[in-house]
């Protein structure tokens, strides 16, 4: 095994942790909904709220490092370049993230300074870490880029899955870089800070994820190199063509141009037609397989991705993107409803995919397979589509009672809370979200019993 | 055109089960196109017959935008070419590997 690949492992073990870590602050947050006063005085909900939100981040973004790192000298056949710095910044990484963390956990906010900025919180959501945590995860995403670069250099080689990711990685670290302005006037701030939210994750890591797996489908089931790269230039400009305007959705309501309706309006509306050729890319695929694989649990959760980034990002989404429905569900739990759901389809399902495709290479088997990772996966997938249910029941409500008939006031703001709908959706949340507890639990029990052994065994499938 | 409370609610429900049809026709012509079935067939066809229900509904029925209303209308058209269209260019891509 090459050092990039271990490196690879150490990353994905990293965003596991974060897995765990985002589930358990999501479950923490989702219960201040239900008893307001919950740990008052001790431990607020927005803090619990940004470790939640931050920790998708990360948890996504190690997956993805770690995918790239265990691809990479596959693809190019020898070790990356710089791996010894990598290996560097991975700790300094995972040591930042500890820090940032317990600052959150224990000092949790300060006064409206400049040193609060730099060491306890930039103040914007999804991008809160300090200052200094900030420049960090930019030195790693710098160093990633290097590796990723400096290897295809050294090895004089290209292929078609990699220039697409080089040509990804500047606009991945450039955006970044849109973290770090202070700009006093709020639109102006945040019509910049979606070119970092939004253009990072319905562009750039679209095509990250794009990347990851027209490799895991390679390894996965032997897909044709030249195949894969066909569909992935197609999926990219189509991805690329819709959601890079589709940034427009999210300037409705935050002071920019009325313009800004015509083109988010438009352009968000064409995002789910993509998404469908990618229900039928996986579908001919998994046709093609007969929906067999030796690695089935890799297999079903590359399926699971296609799937979700399209009820996630395209049903959830074309709900709501019209500006005329956007003006009542703007923000509500609508909203999240929303981005829980496209955030897994997208992301997350392709990130356990990475997951158990590196956990059987690693350890030497020709196959997965077993009963656990079924109870994962119905447990993830029913708890998330639980979740998000719950949310749109308790969204509609908010932009119906709330919004529209009550006009957005403050009153109608309190008198929602009292709402049974809104409560029951609450509660409905929380005992989902505790069902998807449970399949993470089972997930990293699943990952963990796969023991080492050699590789060379021929038996097919190992009890996982 | 500010929307009603009501007037709201049913056309996201109506965009979003726009949305959901589509992807059940795209899903079923797949799966018809494998196994070679009759009834996924029809039920392919079905759905997309809904989906032309449901965009005639919110063009005729709900206060949405002229602009948007045409676009709706587009979409329908697109989503019926989706498809066949990715089904023929992965099989093509498909069988010119085989003949490499």
């Amino acid at each position: 095994m090459y050092r990039s690949q271990r490196l690879g492992l150490k990353y994905l073990t990293a965003s596991t942790v974060m897995f765990g870590a985002m589930i358990a602050f999501g479950v923490l947050s989702s219960i201040y909904y239900i008893w307001p006063g919950f740990l008052l005085n001790v431990f607020n909900f927005n803090t619990a709220k940004i470790i939640h939100i931050d920790g998708l981040v990360i948890w996504l973004l190690m997956g993805f490092l770690g995918a790239i790192y265990w691809f990479l000298p596959q693809e190019l056949e020898r070790e990356v370049e710089g791996i010894a710095l990598a290996e560097i910044l991975f700790w300094v990484f995972c040591a930042a993230v500890a820090v940032v963390v317990v600052v959150f956990l224990v000092v949790q906010y300060g006064s409206a300074t400049e040193s609060s900025m730099w060491f306890i919180n930039q103040g914007r959501k999804y991008v809160e870490a300090p200052r200094w945590a900030a420049l960090g995860i930019a030195a790693v995403m710098g160093v990633f880029a290097y590796n990723v670069i400096g290897t295809a250099v050294k090895a004089r080689k290209s292929t078609g899955i990699l220039t697409v990711l080089i040509a990804d990685l500047v606009p991945l670290v450039v955006l970044y870089f849109d973290a770090f302005p202070e700009i006093p006037n709020m639109s102006q701030d945040l019509f910049w800070w979606w070119w970092l939210v939004h253009l990072w994750v319905e562009a750039t890591w679209e095509v990250l994820i794009g990347c990851i797996m027209a490799w895991t489908l390679i390894h996965l089931v032997g897909a044709s190199r030249r195949v894969v790269e066909s569909w992935l230039y197609v999926e990219v400009a189509m991805v690329l063509g819709t959601g890079i305007l589709g940034l427009g959705h999210h300037y409705f309501w935050i002071g920019t141009p009325r313009y800004w309706f015509a083109i988010g309006g438009f352009f968000s509306a064409l995002e789910p037609l993509p998404l469908l050729g990618m229900v039928v890319h996986a579908v001919y695929d998994a046709g093609s397989q007969h929906l067999r694989a030796a690695n089935r649990p890799a297999f079903y959760w590359t399926l699971a991705e296609a799937f979700g980034n399209f009820i996630g990002g395209g049903v959830w989404g074309f709900m709501m993107t019209l500006p005329q429905i956007n003006l009542y569900s703007h923000g509500t739990q609508w909203t999240a409803s929303h981005g829980h759901f496209a955030f897994w389809g997208a992301y997350g399902c392709g990130v356990v995919a990475v997951l158990y495709l590196a956990c059987e290479k690693s350890r030497g088997y020709e196959g997965l397979d077993g009963r656990a990772w079924k109870w994962s996966f119905a447990l993830l997938n029913i708890g998330m589509l639980g979740m998000t249910g719950a949310l749109l029941v308790a969204g509609m409500d908010q932009a119906f009672y709330e919004r529209a008939i009550g006009g957005s006031t403050w009153n109608a703001f309190l008198a929602m809370q009292g709402r049974p709908w809104f409560n029951e959706s609450m509660w409905a949340r929380l005992a989902f979200g505790l069902m998807f507890a449970c399949g993470y639990a089972i997930l990293v029990y699943d990952l963990l019993a796969v023991r080492p052994r050699e590789a060379t065994v021929s038996e097919p499938m190992a009890a996982a | 055109m500010i929307m009603s409370p009501s007037e709201m609610l049913a056309t996201a429900l109506l965009l979003g089960a726009f949305v959901t049809v589509a992807g059940a026709y795209g899903l079923l012509y797949c799966v018809a196109r494998i196994s070679d079935h009759k009834m996924l067939r029809a039920g392919g066809y079905l759905s997309y017959a809904g989906l032309c229900l449901i965009a005639f509904a919110l063009v005729a029925f709900t206060p949405l935008h002229i602009g948007w209303k045409v676009l709706v209308a587009a979409s329908c058209a697109v989503y019926l070419m989706i498809p066949p269209v990715t089904w023929r260019y992965l099989a093509r891509l498909h069988r010119e590997e085989r003949i490499r």
